[in-house]
């Protein structure tokens, strides 16, 4: 009795915080498909950190897919913004900016961040040649022997 | 003993709660850790992300509470039972996934499977502990 106790009390609070809650699966239907939809196509190349910073000096051009506002706060040098929540015709728009580059490297918050992979497969669907990701992102970008832009440094 | 079975609730209790309110923090991070898994359908995987962090939660609360407590810790022990099959599953497929513990971005290793089987036989010893004394006993006679 009491394990089913628990339980209720578990999934009434699961079904009130999905259903009201800003991060809850049943407001944020479409980043639940986006998700889903990333199961179905092939993973993109990973690259280390090391790899990383030899793309960076060899001029790939880098996307961040993180929200605006986590970007904003602080992100790899002349990295260009794409958040998860842009549409095609502005990632397309956005890209043009840097005319068609050869190699493009995503990166997002950390390992754990869904948004660069799935980036990564649309761009390679949009025809970009050669996408690649950075697993360690952000994360490992700016631990304190990186060197990271911040906001207050652009100003 | 009762002082022993107390330490251990709450310490399993606190785990708990930091494990769900993590997870909870970045849920849309923990959908995509549990589809790296690879281990269920779509359906299933959104109902586990979904209700495991509350689980996590409810459980540690009513362990630091004392309230159901050994209730409380079948279910945890199921939790951490399932959640280190799924860890070994991974690490023998080698797949390089985050654990999905705790909100880090920690890569599955062996040491992830050690620690969680901790956590596990933590839970079972104070699920040991909270059994009445003559079932405890008769539960050594039947070993030795």
């Amino acid at each position: 009795v009491q394990v089913g106790l628990l339980a209720s009390v578990a999934v009434s609070l699961t079904l009130i915080f999905h259903s009201f809650s800003d991060s809850g699966y049943f407001n944020q239907g479409a980043i639940v498909q986006m998700i889903a939809k990333s199961r179905l196509v092939s993973p993109a190349r990973e690259l280390d950190l090391a790899q990383f910073r030899s793309r960076l000096d060899t001029g790939a051009t880098i996307v961040d897919a993180r929200f605006t506002s986590d970007f904003l706060d602080g992100h790899v040098p002349g990295a260009l913004n794409i958040p998860p929540d842009t549409s095609h015709v502005d990632r397309g728009r956005l890209l043009k900016s840097v005319g068609h580059p050869s190699t493009v490297v995503v990166y997002c918050a950390g390992p754990a961040c869904p948004y660069a992979a799935i980036l990564a497969n649309r761009l390679t669907r949009d025809g970009f040649p050669s996408v690649e990701v950075f697993a360690g992102g952000w994360e490992e970008w700016s631990k304190p022997t990186s060197t990271f832009t911040s906001i207050a440094e652009n100003k | 003993m009762k002082l022993l079975r107390r330490s251990f609730e709450i310490i399993i209790g606190l785990i708990f709660l930091a494990s769900g309110s993590s997870k909870l923090n970045s849920s849309f991070e923990f959908l995509h850790t549990v589809t790296a898994y690879d281990l269920i359908g779509w359906h299933t995987t959104i109902a586990v992300a979904a209700t495991l962090p509350w689980f996590e939660l409810v459980l540690g609360g009513a362990l630091v509470v004392g309230l159901m407590s050994e209730a409380a810790l079948w279910l945890a022990s199921v939790l951490t039972l399932t959640f280190v099959i799924a860890c070994t599953s991974a690490l023998h497929r080698k797949l390089s996934i985050p654990c999905g513990c705790f909100g880090s971005s920690e890569i599955i290793s062996a040491g992830t499977v050690v620690r969680s089987f901790s956590i596990f036989f933590l839970t079972g010893g104070a699920l040991i502990l909270s059994l009445p004394h003559g079932v405890r006993n008769r539960s050594r006679v039947i070993q030795a």
